[in-house]
């Protein structure tokens, strides 16, 4: 093998310089520096081997379009070696939880906050509109009524409650209101030995935008040994214009037995609409 | 019309001795009514006949209603 010794190679004529023919091979010894002041081109990436650093690849130059393809859903993390791992991706609804130090988080349902909704109904011109549910899972109810509109004006509203699956209709609702009214100051009424908790003090709207929104709280509906407490505040239009603000509160007297729903009427005619929502609160 | 009561979600129209029993009710519910206006009247009016025999008696409008709030 012969060997060439010069400190420069130059196009014997014009500006291209090939280094062998087709097939053969041009080797850099180790140890050899390639430093390359110029511009290299024509290598096809197939010719490329070995390890891109680090440093190598630019900040921000990695985009989405050159991730290799995934999962629907699923969310990268790292385990507990660093790696990266994908969160598989879980059911509607469901939140990404932490499983700590140690392990890759995970989708799993949303723990339960203070009030945990039940379920939504919506009235659509009833006589009477019961709300069922309540056991032993929570120790208290919360009911929710948002815009509940009468379809006669100037009504007012009633709650029972439901035993054993039927709305109780005795004498048993001793209750108090107090009550304070925009035009004529603060009121209240009560009833010692009445047959329905009279939950609106005064006659409710049913103008445009009148309407009766509130929430009743049962405590402990479920035990056996004490009687039901249950309370309600509310904010209604009424049908002289006016607005009335009400607390009030009462008890189911006859025995201890588990509440589980409450029924509502009007004193007469339908309820036309409202949203109803029963939450269980821990 | 028949009347539908809702339970939850679920709406079911009254049997015949519910619609009865509805009827007996709102009939009720009109009593207690009533009865409740006749007595507001009759605190109003007492309030008012209050009032002015404190008026009478040489108390004046703000001193009234401090002693009644009206």
């Amino acid at each position: 093998m012969s060997k060439v010794e010069v400190d420069q190679v130059d196009p014997q004529s014009g500006t291209t310089l090939t280094l062998g023919t087709s097939g053969d091979t041009v080797s850099i010894p180790s140890g050899v520096t390639l430093a390359n002041a110029g511009t290299v081109t024509g290598i096809p990436t197939s010719a490329l081997s070995g390890t891109i650093a680090t440093a190598q690849i630019a900040d921000d130059a990695v985009t989405l379009a050159k991730m290799a393809p995934g999962t629907d859903g699923n969310v990268i993390s790292y385990d507990a070696s660093g790696n990266p791992v994908a969160v598989a991706t879980g059911s509607a609804g469901q939140v990404l939880t932490s499983a700590g130090a140690g392990a890759p988080p995970t989708f799993a349902a949303a723990a339960g906050g203070m009030h945990n909704l039940i379920s939504t109904a919506t009235i659509s011109n009833a006589a009477t509109a019961a709300v069922t549910g309540m056991d032993s899972t929570y120790s208290r109810y919360l009911v929710t009524i948002n815009n509940l509109v009468p379809a006669g004006d100037g009504k007012t509203l009633y709650m029972q409650v439901i035993i054993g699956g039927s709305v109780q209709s005795g004498t048993n609702y001793p209750y108090g209101n107090n009550t304070r009214n925009s035009g004529s100051g603060s009121a209240g009424n009560e009833s010692s030995d009445s047959t329905f908790f009279k939950i609106s003090k005064s006659d409710i709207g049913n103008a445009t935008g009148e309407n009766y929104s509130g929430e009743i709280t049962l405590y402990n509906p479920s035990e056996t040994s004490q009687f039901k407490n249950i309370g309600w505040r509310s904010v209604y239009n009424l049908d002289n214009g006016s607005v009335d603000s009400n607390i009030g509160g009462g008890y189911y007297k006859s025995g201890q037995a588990a509440i589980t729903g409450i029924s509502l009427k009007m004193n007469s005619g339908n309820i036309t609409s409202g949203v109803i929502k029963l939450y269980g609160i821990t | 019309m028949p009347r539908f009561k809702q339970i939850n979600n679920e709406r079911i129209q009254f049997t015949a001795e519910e619609e009865a029993a509805r009827d007996a009710e709102e009939a009720q519910f009109a009593i207690i009514k009533q009865a409740e206006i006749d007595a507001a009247t009759s605190k109003a009016n007492k309030k008012a006949s209050g009032k002015q025999k404190l008026l009478d008696l040489g108390l004046d409008e703000d001193e009234v209603k401090a002693l009644i709030g009206v």
